[in-house]
C-alpha cells in the first residue's frame, strides 16, 4: 500500500522541516508549502490525504485557505488540522477561535505542539 | 420674652405727657416723653422707638415738621397725631403727610390704647412685608447665581450633557454634546430628540425608561453609542418634580473612543506576542524532539541529557507565555467565563487524578475529601481546573518527601470553601501579602530548584475574583500552608 501523502503548510521553515521529519519517520510521504498561496498550488498539483495547516501566514492565511477548500467540491474531502499559535479567543481580532471553528477544519491544535500530539492528530484524520 | 415696645409721647403740655404715660404703662408699654418736636427727634436718634404720639400744635416745631423729618429718618415708625377738636382738619392734613392715625383731645383711654395697638400692628406688617421683599430679592439673586453657575458647569464639562422634557424633547444640551455628536451649533434646543441623535436603539431605550420612570424612579440606563470612529458611553436617568411626576431625563455622554482604540491595540499586541513567541518555541521544541528521537542522526547520552534539560526550560517558557496571556485576558475581562452550575467536588477529583503521578514522583501523598451533599457553584469549569491545578501543583512542589496534601470542600454560609493544605516548607509571614502578585516568587534556598513562572497564584486570584469569590492563605513556616478558596453558591 502506497504511503499516505500529508501536506504541511506553515510559514516557519523550521517548523515545516521538523514536522516533516517526524511524519516521515512514521512512514508518511510529506509535501511542504510555506504560505497559503503555495499551499493552494501544491494541493492543485497533488491532492493530499491530509493537510496540516498553520493559521497566521502571509499572503493567504490558513482560515482563508481552509474555507476555500471546504467550499470546493473537489477539495472538500481533504481532512484539515489547523495549527494555531493564537490559541484562545481574543475578541475583535481577525483570528478568533470562533472564526477557526467556522471554517470547518476537522481538528484544531494550539501551538506549541509536541510531536506525539501532532502524529496522533494526523493519524486520526486518515 | 419679646423686647418691650416703646411709645414716645411728644406734647408741650406736661399733663398730656403724664396722662399718656399713666395710661400706657399699665398696658405693658415702655413710655418715653418729649416736650417738643426737636427733643423728640433727638431722642429718636439715640433710642429705638416703636410708635410716636405727637401733639399737633406745639411751639417751635409742630407735628407736620416732626412727621416730615421722622418720616425720612424712621420710615417704619408710625406716628399718631394728638389733636384738639378745632383742629381736626389739620390732623387730616397730617394723615395725608403720612401720619398713621389721630386721636382727639380729650381722648378716652381705650381710644388711645387702641390707636397705639393698631399702629404697632401696622408697623409689624410693614416690617414683615419688608422682610419678605428682602428675602425674595435674596432668593432671586441666589437663583440667578445658581443658574449661572449651573450653566457654566454644564458648558465646561468634558462630557456631553443632554436634558429632555417628559415628552423627550431636547431642552438643554452642552457644547461637548454637540461636538461629540458632530452637530452644528446652529441647532439649539428645543427640538425633538431624533433631530439630535438618530440612534434608534438609544431612543427606544430612553422611551422605555421614561415610560417606567414613575414606577421605578431609581432606574438608570447605560448604553454604548457608536458614531463612526467615536464611541460614547451614555448614562441616562429620569428626574422628578416634588410630586414625583417625571419631568424629563438627563443623559451624560462620556467619550470612550481612546479607551476603545487602546483596547484594540492591546488585542493586537496580545495576538502578536502570542504568535511571535509561541511559533518559534514550537519550532524549537519540535527540533529538539526530532533530534532526541534520533531522526537527525545518532545522539550521545550526554547530548540527550542536555537536550532533555533544554526541553524542560522551553516548557517553562511556554508556560510563562500562556499564563501571561491568560492573565492579560482575565484582567481585560476577555476570558469568557461560562458560568454553569458546577460540582466542584468532581473538578477536585479530576485535578487530583491528573496530578497523582506527579505527586508520586515527589513522594507526596495526595488526598481528596469532599463533604457528601455539596451544593453546586456557578463557575467556569476550565477556570476552576486551572485554579486547583495551580494550587495542588504548588503544594506538591513545595512539599518535602513523604509530605501530605489534603484537598477538601465544604459548604459554609452561602459559599463553598475549598481547602488545599500541605505539610510543606510554609511561607514567611512577610511574604504572604505578596504571593498573589504577578511574577512574585518566594526566595528560598530550597525553592530554587522549582521551575515556575511566578504567575500561577496571580492567575488563581484573577480567576477567583472574576467569580466573585475570595482566596486566602494561612501558613506556618516549616509546618505547611493552607489555601482557602471561597466560591459563591
Amino acid at each position: 500500500m502506497a504511503a499516505k501523502y500529508v501536506l504541511i503548510v506553515d510559514d516557519d521553515p523550521d517548523l515545516v522541516e521538523t514536522v516533516s521529519m517526524i511524519l516521515e519517520s512514521k512512514g508518511y510521504e510529506v509535501g511542504k508549502a510555506y504560505d497559503g498561496i503555495e499551499g493552494e498550488a501544491a494541493i492543485k498539483q497533488r491532492q493530499p490525504d491530509a493537510l496540516v495547516l498553520d493559521v497566521m501566514m502571509p499572503r493567504k492565511n490558513g482560515y482563508q485557505l481552509c474555507k476555500e477548500l471546504k467550499a470546493n467540491k473537489a477539495t472538500r474531502g481533504i481532512p484539515v488540522v489547523l495549527l494555531t499559535a493564537v490559541g484562545e479567543a481574543v475578541p475583535t481580532t481577525s483570528y478568533s477561535h470562533a472564526e477557526g471553528m467556522a471554517v470547518e477544519a476537522e481538528d484544531f491544535i494550539p501551538k506549541p505542539v509536541d510531536a506525539a500530539t501532532l502524529v496522533e492528530a494526523v493519524e486520526r484524520l486518515l | 420674652m419679646e423686647e418691650q415696645t416703646t411709645v414716645l409721647v411728644v406734647d408741650d403740655e406736661k399733663v398730656i405727657r403724664e396722662g399718656c404715660t399713666l395710661l400706657l404703662q399699665p398696658e405693658g408699654y415702655s413710655v418715653a416723653t418729649a416736650a417738643s418736636g426737636r427733643e423728640a427727634l433727638d431722642l429718636m436718634r439715640i433710642q429705638p422707638v416703636d410708635v410716636v404720639l405727637c401733639d399737633l400744635k406745639m411751639p417751635g416745631m409742630g407735628a407736620l415738621e416732626v412727621l416730615e423729618e421722622a418720616g425720612r429718618l424712621h420710615p417704619d415708625v408710625p406716628i399718631i397725631i394728638i389733636t384738639g377738636h378745632g383742629t381736626v382738619t389739620d390732623a387730616v392734613d397730617c394723615m395725608k403727610k403720612g401720619a398713621y392715625d389721630f386721636v382727639t383731645k380729650p381722648f378716652r383711654a381705650d381710644h388711645l390704647t387702641l390707636a397705639v395697638k393698631r399702629a404697632l400692628e401696622k408697623q409689624r406688617l410693614k416690617r414683615e412685608t419688608r422682610r419678605l421683599q428682602e428675602e425674595q430679592a435674596r432668593n432671586l439673586y441666589t437663583l440667578a447665581m445658581e443658574q449661572s453657575r449651573m450653566h457654566t458647569i454644564v458648558n465646561c464639562m468634558a462630557d456631553g450633557v443632554l436634558v429632555t422634557n417628559r415628552n423627550l424633547e431636547v431642552v438643554l444640551c452642552n457644547p461637548t454634546f454637540m461636538r461629540l455628536l458632530g452637530l452644528s451649533p446652529a441647532a439649539p434646543p428645543p427640538g425633538p430628540l431624533a433631530a439630535y441623535l438618530d440612534d434608534e436603539s438609544f431612543l427606544e431605550a430612553l422611551e422605555d425608561l421614561a415610560a417606567a420612570a414613575e414606577a421605578e424612579p431609581a432606574r438608570c440606563l447605560s448604553q454604548e453609542i457608536c458614531r463612526g470612529r467615536v464611541h460614547l458611553r451614555a448614562m441616562t436617568a429620569p428626574f422628578f418634580g416634588p410630586d414625583m411626576k417625571m419631568l424629563g431625563t438627563v443623559t451624560i455622554f462620556h467619550d470612550v473612543t481612546a479607551f476603545k482604540e487602546l483596547d484594540a491595540m492591546k488585542n493586537d499586541f496580545v495576538q502578536m506576542v502570542s504568535h511571535e513567541l509561541r511559533s518559534p518555541m514550537t519550532a524549537i521544541k519540535l527540533q529538539h524532539e526530532v533530534i532526541l528521537q534520533g531522526l537527525a542522526g545518532e545522539v550521545t547520552d550526554k547530548q540527550r541529557q542536555l537536550l532533555n534539560r533544554a526541553q524542560v526550560k522551553i516548557q517553562g517558557l511556554i508556560d510563562l507565555v500562556n499564563e501571561s496571556l491568560d492573565i492579560a485576558r482575565i484582567e481585560a475581562g476577555y476570558r469568557q467565563l461560562e458560568l454553569l452550575p458546577l460540582q466542584i467536588g468532581e473538578v477536585l477529583q479530576e485535578v487530583a487524578d491528573l496530578l497523582r503521578v506527579k505527586a508520586e514522583e515527589h513522594k507526596v501523598y495526595l488526598q481528596v475529601s469532599n463533604s457528601p451533599d455539596l451544593p453546586p457553584v456557578l463557575a467556569d469549569r476550565r477556570s476552576m481546573e486551572e485554579v486547583f491545578t495551580n494550587l495542588v501543583t504548588n503544594a506538591i512542589n513545595y512539599s518535602p518527601d513523604g509530605g501530605e496534601i489534603r484537598v477538601s470542600a465544604v459548604s459554609r454560609g452561602g459559599y463553598v470553601e475549598v481547602q488545599v493544605s500541605d505539610s510543606g516548607i510554609g511561607i514567611e509571614p512577610e511574604e504572604i501579602p505578596k504571593i498573589f502578585d504577578k511574577f512574585y516568587r518566594v526566595k528560598h534556598p530550597r525553592t530554587r530548584q522549582i521551575i515556575g513562572t511566578g504567575l500561577g497564584l496571580a492567575l488563581v486570584k484573577g480567576i477567583v475574583d472574576a467569580h466573585r469569590g475570595t482566596v486566602e492563605v494561612e501558613s506556618r513556616l516549616g509546618e505547611g500552608s493552607t489555601f482557602r478558596v471561597f466560591l459563591p453558591q
